[in-house]
């Protein structure tokens, strides 16, 4: 707008000038034609016409300049060439414009041809369009200044009024549209803003739901780029790969720094590992594998895939528990095998014995008979205990639960290990009374049997067993000590391991099955309680089950 | 340009930690198939070997055109001669690992003169070193590299209780002899893999410090 204005005060004053120039131009030429009409017959007033500025020359056909009312005659060139001379020669008259060197003055020349062949001129300096302009220009600039300022001031504050309404308004609440023709507008946007809002809170919904899903998932999840350069990673793979530093227990706390610091980072730098390093490069390559892992005593199974746009989900799951259970299943089945087949074996054989008629009397083929009965009845014991065992791996716990005297099942315990005990000399007392537990009447009765049966089994002549039923404040308390031979240090966290012995030939001596702590430990499982065991070698042990 | 040499930086970075990864598993491979006396697992090492050298090739390389492209100074420069060095030393390491693993396969038919409990400990003293070389490489761990130059001796001083129970061994039966000197010889192997691990160690301290064995370098 300001150039608007400025554009049209020059081009105002411009125009003004032009025809303001032309104007005084024409006047003026008028004024020397007609000077010059005059002269044609009468030179005698050109002195006088020099005060006024007019010039009069009287030119030779030739161009020698003969007469000049303002100059001397010798010092002019001569004026053939001037082309209002040569118009005037050829058709009588002859005009022409000539600027000064500066432009700042315009002559105008009019020459006559006068009767005897000689060329009469008369020619008048004014002030040429440039210089009038030039003239005007400070004033024009002045006003071009002026203009320039107060258009600016007014425009700045009109524009102000227009725009302040605008401005003023309240985008984050409801708004009001300043003018009626900004409703439509207002409206729209509105609109939208509730709508960014609205899906800004639903992305944040589903942000910290993946957030929390991820943090709290115990597989380890790990996003790489194509480079292998961690994208996201989440709290369980710092559980999985700083359990070997020093800081280890610190990682919940600063998880949230950590995970930081771990994007971003190369997975080598995490985890060293030639083997991952090839799996995730298939992965990254589009195909999909997994592979096993060790690391700090724990197994994982790990599983590469890739995801669109090049990168990888690295998943990390501990099958640590699997792989021992698949073990300890490998394990518990070949000690089965083994425990079944030493007493066949012997049975085998003493059956062998009696068929080929090698026993020489009644007597010992009483006594050949006898041992087979008995190493049924150790076969029959340990098959019980197996299946007792498996039904408890399979969490089948009896549904019938009955308030279970514990001093009455101890001592009915106690009752039918009587001739076991008498025969080793070994006194079994039973202390406390009225303890009532809610369990399986049978699976309590088993413990208890297993308990004082290995307190009698292994127990030195005339020692002694002690059944303590007692109940604290919180629990139930089950005592059985023995003044036994004690377990050695070394064995005493394995013996509640199945088939565990800690002297393998004396047990077969005394014909247990080495299932019985491991009864005892599931049957304090089942009910909730928890076995502990202190022993001194040569001095005895204590089976202690809190419920 | 520097955006491509950062990325450059951070490849090479990259690749020392994987051949890292790879000597790591080769000496692990290596003392495996002594103990177990596993030929399947010595092979495999000695396979293994070549790996390990086109690594040392490929980083040499890219070393190379970082310095002669990128001209870089001051710690991009260090990070630079370190990888250069180190991957000498750890290319030796991968060389020792495949020596032991000929070795084995060599005494895999053998019934072993003695428990292999010296050098067994010796064995994982070398892998700590190198697998804690390697770490304080990726942390940057100035300490961690520290504790290497130190357990060196730990190692050395295996070193020579395993050369006295070989002499023992020797004095005591001839026969011994030909087997003491090839355990003798896998015992110089972990010494000097010890010594490699030392050197990476130190040019780990030189890449964070600018000091070399406590001597400025640069």
């Amino acid at each position: 707008m300001l150039l608007l204005a400025v554009s049209s005060v020059l081009f105002a004053s411009l125009a003004n000038c032009y025809v303001f120039y032309s104007q005084v131009a024409s006047l003026a030429r008028a004024e020397v034609r007609e000077r010059a009409e005059i002269f044609k017959n009468d030179l005698s007033g050109t002195a006088a016409a020099a005060g006024d500025g007019l010039r009069v020359s009287v030119i030779d056909p030739d161009g020698t300049v003969k007469f000049d009312n303002t100059v001397s005659t010798e010092t002019l060139p001569n004026h053939a060439d001037r082309s209002e001379i040569r118009e005037a020669l050829e058709s009588g008259v002859g005009e022409s414009i000539r600027f000064s060197d500066t432009l700042r003055e315009e002559t105008y020349y009019y020459a006559v041809k006068l009767s005897d062949g000689s060329v009469l001129r008369a020619a008048k300096t004014t002030r040429s369009i440039f210089s009038m302009f030039g003239g005007a220009l400070p004033v024009v600039i002045c006003i071009v200044l002026v203009t320039v300022a107060a258009g600016n001031y007014i425009a700045g504050k009109l524009t102000n009024r227009i725009v302040e309404p605008i401005n003023n308004v309240q985008v984050d609440t409801v708004m009001t549209p300043p003018y009626d023709e900004l409703a439509p507008f207002v409206r729209t946007i509105t609109l939208q803003r509730k709508r960014i809002v609205e899906q800004l809170e639903d992305l944040q919904r589903e942000t910290d739901a993946i957030d929390a899903i991820m943090d709290n998932m115990k597989e380890g999840v790990i996003l790489v780029d194509g480079q292998g350069i961690i994208l996201s990673a989440n709290k369980s793979v710092l559980r999985i790969f700083e359990a070997d530093t020093p800081d280890a227990a610190n990682v919940t706390k600063t998880s949230k720094e950590s995970k930081v610091s771990m994007e971003g980072k190369n997975i080598l730098e995490l985890l060293r590992d030639v083997d991952l390093l090839k799996n995730m490069r298939n992965a990254l390559s589009g195909q999909s594998c997994e592979m096993d892992m060790e690391r700090s005593g724990q197994t994982y199974r790990v599983y590469f895939s890739s995801v669109t746009r090049s990168g990888a989900i690295i998943l990390f799951l501990n099958i640590t528990e699997r792989v021992n259970r698949e073990k300890m299943r490998r394990e518990f089945s070949a000690n089965v095998s083994h425990e079944l087949k030493t007493p066949l074996t012997s049975i085998s054989g003493y059956a062998e014995m009696l068929v080929s008629g090698m026993a020489r009397d009644e007597e010992e083929r009483t006594s050949f008979a006898d041992k087979i009965r008995d190493e049924v009845a150790r076969m029959i014991a340990l098959v019980e205990d197996i299946m007792m065992l498996s039904q408890m791996d399979e969490g089948r716990n009896p549904q019938v639960l009955e308030d279970v005297d514990m001093a009455d099942v101890a001592a009915e315990a106690v009752e039918a290990l009587a001739l076991k005990s008498l025969e080793n000399g070994i006194s079994v007392e039973v202390t406390g009374k009225d303890v009532f537990l809610k369990a399986n009447r049978a699976m309590i009765y088993e413990m208890f049997h297993n308990l004082i049966d290995n307190a009698v089994k292994y127990n030195k002549l005339g020692g002694s067993v002690d059944v303590l039923v007692a109940k604290d404040d919180e629990h139930i308390v089950v005592s059985v000590s023995d003044t036994g031979i004690g377990i050695p240090e070394e064995a005493r966290g394995s013996v509640f391991e199945r088939f565990y012995r800690v002297d393998k030939s004396r047990s077969r001596k005394t014909g247990g099955t080495g299932l019985g702590l491991a009864i005892v430990k599931h049957i304090a499982i089942a009910f909730n309680g928890k076995v502990t065991l202190t022993s001194r070698l040569g001095e005895g042990t204590t089976v202690t089950v809190r419920f | 340009m520097r955006f491509r040499f950062d990325e450059q930086l951070s490849k090479l970075n990259t690749c020392l930690i994987e051949m890292g990864a790879l000597i790591e598993r080769a000496i692990a491979g290596a003392t495996k198939a002594l103990e177990e006396q596993n030929v399947e697992m010595a092979r495999q090492v000695i396979a293994e070997e070549e790996t390990i050298d086109e690594h040392e090739r490929d980083i040499e390389s890219m070393c190379f055109k970082l310095l002669l492209h990128q001209q870089p100074v001051a710690g991009d420069l260090r990070q630079v001669s370190t990888a250069l060095k180190m991957i000498t030393d750890m290319e030796r390491i991968g060389d020792h690992a495949s020596d032991i693993s000929e070795l084995c396969v060599y005494l895999a038919g053998q019934i072993y003169i003695k428990r292999l409990e010296h050098i067994s400990s010796m064995a994982n003293g070398t892998i700590k070193m190198v697998k804690e070389s390697i770490d304080s490489f990726v942390k940057k761990d100035l300490t961690l590299a520290q504790a290497v130059i130190a357990y060196d001796d730990v190692v050395d001083e295996l070193y020579y209780t395993i050369k006295k129970e070989l002499i023992g061994l020797v004095h005591e039966n001839v026969d011994n002899g030909e087997q003491a000197f090839d355990l003798l010889q896998i015992a110089k192997y972990y010494e000097r893999i010890g010594d490699h691990a030392v050197n990476i160690a130190e040019w780990v301290i030189f890449s964070i410090t600018g000091k070399h064995k406590n001597k400025q370098v640069l």
